[in-house]
């Protein structure tokens, strides 16, 4: 894949949205996009976790997978670097800054089971991404699903609930939304080909 | 049935400022223009009925008419009736009356219908376009539009292919050239915008930043090229003067109404100059109202109280 890894980092944020594209870690999206705060919170911490875990994998697929001939193990292997280096995260976040791990909570150990994640980490092997390449989509990714899940709690902060027709109140009505800000994202398509 | 609609004396003014535009697509396409039209709009009404029949004393908004006839007006002369019928359909029902009917939304109604038909359709929206009537009694004498047909590339995307216009700067202008129903002609959406503003029905804040960050941008990409022929082309002057003047979508704040025009007329270009559409305006302004929301809360929230700090 011969791509500027700059270009793939801002090609990851707008024309190919993990979110809006790929429609990756929508289970958290859609349940903590009530508040802008605690949305940014999550996507601050998925954005730092998707950096990380991208080059992380990156490395343990072509230094070890590889040349041991275990590429068969990769599901179970990336699931496992993510959920420790998650694990690892939470505890450093405890010792040294308490009060972001209150503000955080469950959302932490919730970043392990966001496709998102594990998506990147695939998409990098399939698309033959160099470590840098890696890195630079991860980041990419991680603030596109931030930009992601801040447009819908800025929208969902807007709507008036009680004025919704009952049965699309909440998810119902996210959803609709989702499938709008994806339409609108399509007018990006073209400008960059990420894969 | 029809006794049931809300007056709403604003929403009645934009529909003057459009019977020009279409007087002068009627003399362009032939009347056929003026059947989609109904459509559009019966369709347009007939959703947003259904949708109140079961509540008590809801009446349909004449807003209704307006989404229709804008829906309407941005299709292509060839448009089959059924595609412009389910683009107003859509239109009403996704964006409007799933978040609790007029008032509400939070994406521009016709634009959400157009961009998916768009999509959805683009053999029929983009493909052929019919070349205009000339002379007297033009398309009044004439049901369907000239059998004269232009395929493939409109004036923007024979812009950029080849980097020559396909036509003149004053047919493009006047609004002799192909293209959507009530959007080729510039100077009477110009002299529509002018009627709005005198008139106190549309804001001048979203069309003039609007305007200045298209003629801006344009210039930015494409430096070589007079900003001005690029504006009167295509769907962007159109889109300025209805569409990003929607009363409830567009942003109010003090701030965010310039933040908003420009965003859309940058995304615009953008979209026109790299993407793989020709036409940005749609997009741009979708993408811009998802975003508003977020920016408007980010200035609320850290710019305006940063201000008071230090006038204090």
């Amino acid at each position: 894949m011969d791509i500027n890894a700059f270009i793939l980092f801002w090609a990851a944020i707008f024309t190919s949205n993990i979110l809006l594209t790929n429609f990756l870690g929508m289970c958290s999206y859609l349940s903590i996009s009530r508040e802008v705060e605690s949305s940014f919170g999550l996507g601050m911490a998925v954005f730092f976790v998707l950096t990380v875990t991208a080059g992380l994998n990156w490395v343990i697929y072509y230094h070890i997978l590889v040349p041991f001939d275990l590429i068969y193990l990769q599901f179970i292997v990336f699931i496992i670097v993510i959920a420790a280096f998650v694990q690892l995260l939470e505890m450093l976040i405890e010792r040294f800054t308490p009060a972001l791990y209150y503000t955080l909570g469950i959302f932490l150990p919730l970043i392990t089971v966001n496709c998102a994640i594990f998506g990147v980490s695939l998409f990098l092997v399939i698309r033959k991404y160099s470590f840098i390449q890696s890195v630079a989509y991860g980041a990419g990714s991680g603030i596109g699903w931030l930009l992601a899940i801040l447009m819908l709690a800025g929208i969902r902060n807007r709507l008036k609930e009680k004025m919704i027709p009952q049965g699309l109140q909440g998810a119902g009505i996210s959803l609709i939304v989702t499938g709008i800000m994806a339409l609108a994202f399509i007018g990006f398509s073209g400008i960059v080909i990420v894969q | 049935m029809f006794n049931k609609i809300l007056r709403q004396p604003v929403m009645n003014r934009v529909l003057y400022a459009l019977i020009p535009s279409l007087l002068v697509s009627i003399y362009c396409f032939g009347w056929r223009v003026l059947l989609i039209v109904f459509i559009s709009n019966l369709s347009a009404y007939l959703t947003e009925y259904l949708f109140l029949r079961s509540k008590k004393n809801a009446k349909v908004s004449m807003a209704v008419f307006v989404t229709g006839s804008l829906l309407a007006f941005t299709l292509p002369p060839t448009i089959p009736l059924w595609i412009a019928a389910l683009g107003s359909a859509v239109a009403i029902l996704f964006g409007k009356m799933v978040f609790g009917g007029f008032g509400l939304n939070i994406f521009n109604p016709a634009i959400l219908g157009r961009t998916f038909i768009y999509v959805s359709f683009p053999q029929q929206m983009t493909i052929t376009w019919a070349k205009p009537f000339t002379g007297f009694p033009g398309g009044f004498a004439q049901f369907t539009a000239g059998s004269d047909m232009i395929t493939g590339a409109t004036i923007l995307g024979h812009f950029r292919n080849t980097g020559a216009y396909l036509y003149g700067f004053k047919d493009a202008f006047l609004g002799t050239i192909p293209g959507s129903l009530g959007e080729t002609s510039a100077l009477l959406i110009i002299l529509a915008g002018i009627y709005l503003i005198i008139t106190k029905t549309a804001k001048w804040q979203p069309m003039l930043s609007t305007l200045l960050s298209i003629l801006f941008f344009s210039w930015v990409f494409a430096p070589a090229e007079n900003p001005f022929y690029l504006l009167v082309s295509g769907g962007a002057l159109f889109g300025i003067v209805y569409m990003t003047t929607d009363p409830v979508s567009q942003s109010k704040g003090k701030y965010a109404i310039w933040v908003y025009g420009l965003l859309i007329g940058f995304l615009t270009v953008l979209i026109r100059q790299k993407s793989l559409f020709y036409e940005g305006f749609m997009f741009a302004l979708l993408i811009t109202n998802a975003l508003m929301p977020i920016i408007e809360y980010g200035i609320d929230k850290y710019l305006i109280p940063m201000k008071a700090e230090k006038k204090a």
